[in-house]
């Protein structure tokens, strides 16, 4: 690096064209007496009436003599110098003009250097970051972004673990922010990773909120959900990690994962005080994955190397069950409740596979729960670092509803209306294929009233290789990954740990940009 | 990258716009004033190229310049009088860029295929450097700086030649060479 550096700075220097401008003054024969008033300029020209120069620093004027005195050079009119650098006193009659010069230092392409320093210095360092850092390539299964009242924001990701056609899923996420302006809604679909997305379908789930309150998914079912009541405590190993849960703002409670063992797991034990006359309670968790299971992802890639075809062939005709390892130990969050005992039970799990959009989820508590007295105490336990958790609430949760679900009006791609793309969309045998860059709108009509939506996708994704993963090709090491995740969680622990401090920052800088 | 390279570059274009005219200081950022013996003190004429009304192009050195008419030493030994009426147009350089581009490109040229070893990331890597320094470069490759062009009122250029004050009545315009190589030592 130092000597990239170095070398950037030596061809830099080498490239800056240093030459002098001269800021010049002309003065003629009426106005001799005005030359002193240039005193400052280092240097002084006299033009000769034979057509000679004389060209003089330290220069002085003498206006009682006419004359002016200097140490210089003289040259003829083919610009030949005539003897040494000397003395010399000039006879203002002999002169025909008077030319004083100031000199500038100017360079040449400074900017352009400075510029293309910065591109190579950026330049290095994702040379650098792509070949020490591998596993923090952006990868995102297709990304989902719709107008949340400033703009296009992101709001899903579609069937993230689907990393191969046999495990093509059906996904739904929670439209958090999404705040439609009208009964015409446009949901763009990118894909903003190296991989190859094929796209089942795309769908929006509506369900009318109830007044003042969300429509909430818990698995399958959606419930109406109202009083959302906040955190008094969230006891985590790092402290009262409450204010980071009370709201959906963006300020995510992250534990550090393991140094040992990838699937050790933390508690965070929340309090919430009792919302009075509730028949039903729920948890809200607005979370999503951190960038664990991604390395794991990628570093499994990186162990089948050019065997990650046979690899995938094989998930393929053994189905996701035997290849499920990993994902089993590293689990969801596991939601309990402490019942009337003292006893945490357990309530269900929140678990939406995906490092990028949060998604929004619900646990129905079991009806005693709201029969009971005192704070409601909830547990959380899930493996450390695995996930970011925005904000959970105690809610009330009312009538179980069900969404309409709404196919695409139109697809536009690049502005122009796309309707094979649509079709490939809506018949349940054809899919669409996207790559890097793309990005298609899709437009769906709402029902009327104050809709809760949620984004259905079906579909799966193949990652593309890198090269650079090619180097730690370990057939062994992928086995393992399979055949015994325990120990490989154990083993790659210190791997991802000194990755873990900058992979968000990488992985969001080599997202692949759309044209 | 492509923000920080641009705005740079912008920055360049906006600092170095306009032609020098010797009778100012120099305008740009990164001038400063400076020392310099007062042997590498210029004394010749600049190079000018002129073109004439019917489009053919004239290259010389500037010897004399009036409002009425331009001299011209031409191929180091003739000293040609043109007058305004045949002149289209007279760019005087005021100093040479070839290397600078030279090397300039050769980075870009060098830093474009670097980014192949961002693999896949060349898609977005490649073409940004190869467009983020186009834009860097074009600048100094079209510096208007590098000229002073006129059109009319030719006697501007008078600070440029040779002979500033005209060519003096006792000096044989046939005697008049090619101004000797100047050297600082």
């Amino acid at each position: 690096m130092r000597r990239w550096g170095s070398m950037v700075v030596a061809l830099g220097l080498f490239t800056l064209d240093c030459h002098t401008e001269y800021r010049a003054t002309f003065v003629k024969r009426p106005d001799f007496g005005s030359i002193g008033d240039h005193k400052d300029d280092p240097f002084l020209k006299c033009h000769m009436k034979d057509g000679h120069v004389i060209v003089l620093e330290a220069w002085t004027v003498d206006d009682v003599a006419k004359t002016v005195r200097g140490y210089g050079l003289e040259y003829d009119v083919n610009r030949e110098r005539i003897g040494p650098l000397e003395a010399k006193v000039v006879r203002l009659d002999d002169v025909v003009l008077v030319e004083t010069n100031k000199p500038y230092a100017f360079q040449v392409g400074t900017g352009s250097i400075i510029a293309l320093a910065i591109g190579t210095g950026v330049s290095i360092g994702v040379t650098v970051m792509c070949a020490t850092n591998t596993k923090a390539c952006f990868g995102s299964c297709p990304t989902f972004f719709a107008d949340d009242g400033h703009g296009l924001a992101l709001q899903a990701e579609g069937f993230s673990d689907a990393v191969a056609r046999a495990l093509e899923t059906t996904d739904v996420d929670a439209m958090w922010t999404a705040a439609p302006k009208s009964r015409d809604f446009d949901v763009v679909m990118t894909n903003d990773a190296l991989e190859t997305h094929v796209v089942d379908s795309v769908r929006v789930l509506a369900a009318r909120r109830p007044p003042g309150g969300r429509v909430l998914r818990a698995g399958t079912e959606y419930f109406e959900a109202t009083r959302f009541t906040a955190p008094k405590s969230a006891r985590a190993d790092a402290g009262d990690v409450a204010d980071k849960l009370r709201a959906s703002d963006g300020d995510e409670y992250k534990s550090p994962a393991s140094a040992t063992n990838l699937a050790d797991r933390e508690h965070v034990d929340v309090i919430f005080p009792r919302p009075a006359g509730a028949k039903r309670l729920g948890l809200l968790v607005v979370d999503r994955n951190s960038l664990l299971n991604t390395f794991l992802f990628y570093q499994a890639l990186a162990y089948a190397g050019r065997r990650a075809g046979d690899w995938l062939a094989a998930l393929e005709a053994e189905g996701k069950s035997g290849f499920a390892g990993l994902g089993r130990l590293l689990g969801d969050i596991d939601v309990s409740v402490r019942d009337a005992s003292g006893r945490y039970v357990d309530a269900g799990k929140v678990g939406e596979v995906g490092p990028i959009a949060r998604e929004a989820e619900l646990v129905v508590f079991p009806d005693e729960v709201a029969r009971g007295t005192g704070d409601v105490e909830v547990r959380l336990t899930m493996a450390r670092g695995n996930w970011k958790i925005d904000q959970i609430a105690l809610v009330d949760v009312g009538a179980r509803v069900e969404p309409v679900a709404l196919d695409p009006r139109t697809v536009t791609k690049d502005g122009k209306r796309d309707d094979d793309a649509r079709i490939a969309l809506l018949d349940p045998k054809r899919h669409l294929v996207t790559y890097p860059h793309d990005a298609y709108t899709l437009e769906f009509e709402l029902p009327e009233g104050d809709q809760e939506l949620f984004l259905e996708s079906r579909g799966y994704y193949y990652e593309w290789m890198r090269e650079e993963w090619l180097r730690e090709e370990d057939p062994l090491a992928a086995a393992r990954m399979v055949l015994r995740p325990d120990v490989a969680l154990r083993e790659l622990a210190p791997k991802f740990k000194a990755i873990e401090p900058t992979m968000d920052r990488i992985f969001w800088q080599s997202r692949v940009p759309r044209w | 990258m492509v923000r920080r390279a641009l705005l740079a570059s912008c920055l360049v274009v906006a600092c170095e716009g306009g032609p020098i005219d010797r009778t100012r200081a120099p305008t740009h950022d990164f001038s400063a004033p400076t020392r310099v013996s007062v042997r590498c003190v210029p004394v010749g004429g600049s190079p000018i190229t002129l073109t004439t009304t019917d489009g053919s192009k004239l290259d010389g050195e500037l010897l004399a310049a009036s409002p009425d008419e331009l001299v011209l030493l031409v191929g180091g030994d003739v000293v040609l009088h043109e007058s305004a009426a045949r002149i289209a147009r007279a760019d005087v350089d005021l100093y040479a860029n070839g290397i600078v581009v030279g090397l300039l490109t050769f980075w870009a040229v060098a830093g474009t295929v670097s980014a192949l070893s961002h693999g896949y990331l060349f898609v977005a890597s490649g073409p940004t450097w190869a467009l983020a320094s186009s834009l860097a470069i074009a600048p100094i490759a079209a510096d208007p700086g590098r000229f002073v062009t006129v059109q009319s009122d030719l006697g501007r250029l008078y600070q440029y030649a040779r002979f500033p004050g005209g060519i003096p009545a006792d000096v044989d315009v046939h005697a008049i060479r090619k101004s000797a190589p100047q050297s600082c030592d």
